[in-house]
């Protein structure tokens, strides 16, 4: 069986931990500080990925009790959900940029809710033109919601933010604010050694979802939050990239623009099909993503998704929004 | 010099231009230096009597590069 644990710097350990979902590994990172031990993300809270947690700990030498330091890029399952059992065992000190725990407390409240809907989030779908009628709640959302698989920390030990420096030992943890993915998204920057650990930012293959959802406020842009995350990476100077999902690379600069690029023609062909004829996200979407067979909640994603584009294209100018009949569609300019 | 050549199909709500931009376009995110196009095949994608979607099929060139090992 292939080693879950390579050591892809000096002192500094890559861990693939299994996932029941697509991507279906999840790398996080743990870091030598020579006196004390840090972790950059965690994985789901399943009994799979404990097991290979502590496994590969003990490779190195230490149980997972004697972790000291936790930070997390931000607060999806994969990256955050085992937060809550290592802090219990290991009292490490947590690290989460503030709009993430906030996002990891309310995925619990609506993890506990009753089958009925979030009863706000319903006009924001039907405005939008997803057929919220059409889909029970339960399937609205993902299976892991209300489990144990989601047992993420909420109220951490510190608050990080842009700039910030979390000294362990003899390591500098430099924290780059890339909102995008996630609205307190955070790069990891390890200065001295040139390495950057990059949770969902920047992956090799593939993109992360970007996407606007009902509780983004009016004023929400992320996909242009995340293009300028992409350009702001850019400014420092690394020369090892570590992912959540895929192997570690080099380029990241090269990576980040293909990334702008990518997005910049996924808005041109949303831009295409609105130039002649107004139409709503979901509408878009389901050309776009394709309206084949699908679990809604990747329809609902391709929605948000193609919502955030599309908002992006008018907030630059190149599109505007449309309200009739209780629906918001978009049209080329 | 090598050139390498691939067969793209660009769809467009709008125009033969723009499906053939779009292929373009997206192509050029993994591949650099496309030089140039050649249309192999137009074709209307047809509903309720109105074209719905221009589809181009084109043929794309660009140059291959060594590339050194650092």
């Amino acid at each position: 069986m292939a080693s879950k644990i390579v050591e892809v710097h000096p002192g500094i350990y890559e861990i693939f931990l299994p996932l029941p979902m697509r991507p279906t590994i999840i790398n996080v990172y743990l870091v030598d500080c020579h006196g004390a031990w840090a972790l950059i993300d965690t994985g789901m809270n399943s009994p799979e990925s404990i097991g290979t947690l502590e496994d590969t700990f003990r490779q190195v030498g230490i149980e997972l009790e004697d972790l000291d330091v936790l930070i997390a890029t931000h607060h999806h399952i994969d990256h955050f959900g085992a937060s809550g059992q290592i802090r219990s065992r290991s009292h490490a000190t947590t690290h989460i940029h503030k709009l993430e725990a906030a996002r990891a407390d309310r995925m619990l409240f609506f993890g506990r809710m009753g089958p009925a809907d979030r009863p706000e989030s319903r006009p924001f779908f039907e405005k939008h033109g997803f057929p919220i009628e059409e889909h029970s709640a339960s399937g609205m959302r993902p299976a892991w919601m209300g489990t144990q698989m989601y047992f993420p920390v909420t109220e951490p030990d510190r608050f990080i933010d842009d700039g910030d420096v979390i000294e362990v030992g003899d390591r500098k943890f430099e924290v780059i604010w890339t909102p995008g993915h996630a609205p307190g998204h955070n790069v990891i920057f390890l200065r001295k050694e040139k390495v950057m650990i990059v949770g969902d930012h920047l992956l090799p293959k593939i993109t992360p979802h970007v996407g606007i959802y009902p509780d983004a406020g009016e004023a929400a842009n992320p996909l242009g939050d995340f293009i300028e995350s992409q350009k702001k990476v850019q400014r420092f100077d690394a020369e090892l990239i570590l992912p959540a999902h895929g192997g570690v690379y080099h380029d990241h600069r090269h990576r980040a623009n293909q990334i702008i690029e990518h997005h910049r023609c996924r808005e041109d062909e949303m831009l295409d099909l609105v130039r002649g004829k107004p139409q709503t996200a979901f509408e878009v979407a389901q050309q776009v993503f394709g309206g084949e067979e699908r679990p809604i909640f990747h329809v609902m994603a391709a929605t948000f998704e193609t919502l955030a584009h599309l908002e992006h294209a008018r907030i630059e100018g190149r599109a505007r929004r449309i309200e009739r009949d209780n629906r918001v569609l978009f049209q080329t300019l | 010099m090598v050139e390498k050549t691939i067969e793209l199909t660009g769809i467009s709500a709008n125009s033969v231009e723009d499906a053939v931009q779009l292929a373009i376009s997206r192509a050029g995110v993994t591949i650099k230096g496309i030089n140039a196009a050649h249309v192999e095949d137009i074709s209307a994608i047809i509903e309720n009597n109105r074209v719905l979607r221009w589809r181009v099929r084109i043929k794309a060139t660009f140059l291959v590069k060594d590339e050194l090992h650092e």
